[in-house]
């Protein structure tokens, strides 16, 4: 898949799936990448711009095996991203949809 | 590639950010490879996974909005080692000073443009005449405002001594004016009281009348060059 297609998609992916629950790195970048075929390094950037834009809050929590682990949290600031984000990212499939249908694809 | 020298190099590489954002990433990956590895992977299948490390830094260093090829001005920095390190200081302070400098002349420039821009102001006849002499003047303007700087300090320097020199002569006069006038007080009030004083009552008030005009055209002739000079400045 192309590159720059998946590097605006996947920050709204990551915050979908912050969303939900918190989660810690590893498992956001399983997560992803059952959806997407994604580097394994790429989503941790993401995670540390976001968290540098209040987007996310991050907490250690111990875990049975290993060392703590960092878990991240989706602020109020986050959550309205996300609203946005989703927004335009449903009006921007919708509009190159039309585009393609109009073009005879699809 | 195994796990330390992975994260040696993401350390040398990342060496641009804050510390505590580098301990950061660094702790996220060192966590990420271990999980993969307690997953059943190897270390070193955890670590090409990542995919190639240059893209990898860049794409962490564009997420912190840096420009990822400045790490190769910085690359050669870094070869240099300790002695970077301990020349730091002397370079900040050699920094300063030379940012001192610069600003100093930056004003000096500043002064020759604004002298430059009032001799353009002078009647038409003087500007025609320096047009006239073509590019080799560019290079006599400056010798010319060069000799006008220096003509200046010494003025300034003259005017200084003339009115230390001055003060000189005030405070004594002033003095006198004022110890005068307390001596004709003294003769004012002995006259009154019968003493034969008025030939000295009447030298007394010269002398106060005197010292104090003297002393008043010193003061009067200081401020007005202080004020003079004032107004040039602003």
């Amino acid at each position: 898949m192309n590159a720059q297609f998946k590097k605006g998609v996947l920050e709204l992916m990551v915050l979908a799936a912050v969303s939900s629950r918190d989660m810690y790195g590893y498992e956001l970048v399983a997560e992803v990448s059952k959806v997407v075929n994604v580097k394994e390094g790429t989503i941790y950037p993401i995670l540390k711009r976001l968290t540098n834009e209040h987007y996310f809050e991050t907490y250690l929590r111990e875990s049975s095996e290993g060392p703590p682990r960092k878990y991240y949290h989706l602020t109020a600031a986050g959550i309205m991203h996300l609203d946005e984000t989703r927004k335009e990212w449903k009006e921007f499939c919708r509009n190159v949809n039309g585009f393609l249908k109009e073009q005879g694809y699809e | 590639m195994n796990k330390k020298e992975f994260l040696n190099v993401m350390e040398k590489r990342l060496s641009v950010l804050e510390a505590q954002e580098r301990e950061d990433m660094l702790s996220e990956y060192a966590q990420h490879i271990e999980l993969k590895m307690e997953s059943g992977m190897s270390e070193q299948e955890a670590i090409d996974d990542f995919g190639d490390i240059d893209s990898l830094i860049a794409e962490i260093l564009e997420a912190y909005h840096i420009d990822p090829s400045y790490k190769e001005q910085q690359k050669k920095g870094a070869a240099e080692g300790i002695g970077k390190k301990a020349s730091g200081m002397f370079n900040k302070s050699r920094q300063s000073l030379s940012n001192f400098m610069e600003q100093q002349k930056e004003k000096q420039e500043q002064r020759m443009e604004q002298k430059r821009k009032e001799d353009l102001e002078k009647p038409p006849r003087w500007r025609r005449k320096e047009e006239g002499e073509g590019s080799d003047s560019r290079s006599r303007d400056v010798a010319k405002a060069a000799a006008k700087k220096t003509g200046e300090i010494i003025k300034k320097l003259l005017i200084i001594c003339v009115k230390i020199l001055l003060v000189l002569v005030l405070l004594p006069s002033a003095f006198m004016a004022l110890s005068s006038m307390f001596g004709f007080g003294v003769m004012a009030v002995l006259l009154l009281q019968g003493y034969p004083l008025f030939g000295a009552a009447l030298v007394m008030l010269g002398c106060v009348m005197g010292f104090g005009a003297l002393s008043l055209f010193i003061v009067t002739f200081i401020i007005s060059r202080w004020t003079e000079r004032k107004d040039v400045e602003a």
